[in-house]
């Protein structure tokens, strides 16, 4: 269990460090990867609805504390996210890559565009909808070209921690 | 392993709760509020982890940048290649320590206009965010800095100070949407509140429809008893005047400092001890006023 929230922790602090300082700066034709749901949908897709909402809640709190927006925000968005994923996963037998490849796409579109929308809720809306749309497709793409690179990386890190294998479905 | 549906629910919903709870102390807080003590606590355990990653990550980006730009490379002989590329890593080093030094020197003289007393810092993360313009640098409660200072680099206005831990600080860049400037045109100096609008140019509201306004003018930082900022300081140029739209009129101004690639800065630790009148647009660019110092130079870059 330590082991387990350990490794987890690690994935995180890892996907924080590295989005603050490299990816901050790099943009691939446009595109901006956001590891942290890269992260999210790594441990979502290899545990369950409350692992995945859990993290999901503990990796947006991170994010809302290190950086200046209202905090909860990202909280609230990534742990929906985490339990979507981990509620999803059950229902995906293939074991194609592009399975992964298509929930990360997904799963970068719903977050900005759901951050977006809290951030319009709150009141806080110095950007356009066209805005958030554009960067929804970048951080899509971005994390797209990302994920042959990190994904199985975040991915084993996550599988080898546990204690008892589950078998995949 | 496997949770069943309505235990995984109920912690789910727990978890919403939770961050909606968050969301509102974090509104209703005062400036040193709980979740603001956490933030704190949070920068000052990654601005370390972030500084060391920085540092190793810049000449590496550089290296690629330099490999990018220079194809032809490839084809000489992996020798040949390897001295070359040792060549330019120094060259590189050199070239990184003397744009930081013309960029503390830009700081300096920027400080000097406006009779601030400035400590240098360097930038270590940027907001990952998408939603977020700002940056986190190496210079904090330690080095003198408390929150709502103005940041300043050799071209303008950067941004003001919203967080401060021991040894690093947040700073909002002027191109976030939360951030609000009083500001004036340099000419007529007719006043406005600018607001960020990200990736976009700054809006600037003029508080009278009617004032002067021609593109390419310049505009300063308001100065008033309680302002956060030095007056004076240039903060950018107007690159449109639309016109007023429901007694409102909205300029687009586009910043002098370049908040994207952000590396060397300077934090206004104390104004003028008497505010001047701003100076006039022919200042704004580049007439020195006032001794000021900057106390410190960033503690990540040049020895």
């Amino acid at each position: 269990m330590i082991r387990r929230v350990l490794a987890l922790a690690a994935v995180l602090v890892g996907a924080l460090v590295v989005q603050t300082t490299v990816l901050s700066q790099v943009r691939i034709l446009g595109a901006r990867p956001d590891l942290v749901v890269l992260a999210i949908v790594a441990v979502a897709m290899s545990s369950d609805p409350v692992v995945g909402a859990t993290f999901g809640f503990a990796a947006g709190l991170a994010r809302d504390l290190l950086l200046d927006l209202p905090v909860g925000v990202s909280a609230l968005v990534d742990a929906s996210l985490g339990y979507a994923i981990g509620t999803a996963r059950v229902y995906m037998v293939s074991r194609s890559p592009l399975v992964p490849a298509t929930v990360v796409v997904a799963a970068s579109l719903a977050s900005v565009w759901a951050t977006g929308a809290v951030l319009r809720l709150l009141d806080l809306s110095g950007f356009s909808w066209g805005y958030v749309a554009r960067s929804a497709l970048a951080v899509a793409a971005g994390n797209l070209l990302a994920t042959p690179l990190v994904y199985p990386l975040m991915r084993g890190v996550v599988e080898r921690s546990r204690a008892e294998r589950v078998m995949h479905l | 392993m496997y949770e069943r549906p309505r235990r995984a629910r109920a912690i789910f919903v727990l978890l919403l709760l939770a961050a909606v709870t968050v969301i509102t102390v974090d509104f209703r807080q005062r400036p040193d509020g709980p979740v603001d003590r956490l933030q704190r606590a949070a920068s000052s355990v990654f601005g370390p982890l972030q500084r060391a990653v920085s540092a190793v990550v810049r000449p590496i980006g550089d290296t690629l940048g330099g490999i990018a730009e220079t194809g032809s490379l490839r084809r000489r002989n992996r020798q040949l290649q390897a001295e070359v590329e040792r060549l330019r890593a120094a060259e590189r080093t050199n070239a990184d320590l003397l744009g930081e030094n013309q960029q503390l020197r830009g700081a300096l003289a920027m400080a000097r206009r406006c009779g601030c007393r400035t400590v240098g810092a360097q930038v270590v993360a940027r907001s990952g965010s998408t939603f977020q313009w700002s940056v986190t640098i190496d210079a904090g409660t330690r080095q003198g800095i408390t929150r709502d200072m103005a940041v300043i680099n050799g071209d303008g206005l950067v941004g003001r100070v919203v967080r401060v831990g021991a040894d690093y600080a947040d700073v909002r860049l002027v191109s976030d949407p939360s951030s609000g400037i009083a500001a004036a045109l340099a000419g007529s100096r007719s006043p406005g509140l600018l607001r960020g609008r990200g990736e976009r140019d700054l809006d600037m509201e003029l508080l009278h429809p009617d004032a002067p306004v021609r593109t390419g003018e310049p505009v300063i930082t308001q100065g008033y008893p309680q302002g956060v900022f030095p007056p004076g300081l240039p903060v950018g140029v107007v690159t449109a005047t639309p016109p007023a739209r429901d007694l409102v009129r909205r300029l687009v101004v586009r910043p002098f400092a370049d908040v994207d690639s952000l590396d060397v800065v300077a934090v206004v630790v104390a104004k003028p001890a008497r505010p001047k009148a701003p100076p006039r647009a022919a200042e704004a660019a580049g007439r020195p006023a006032g001794t000021p110092s900057t106390t410190r130079a960033p503690a990540g870059g040049t020895p």
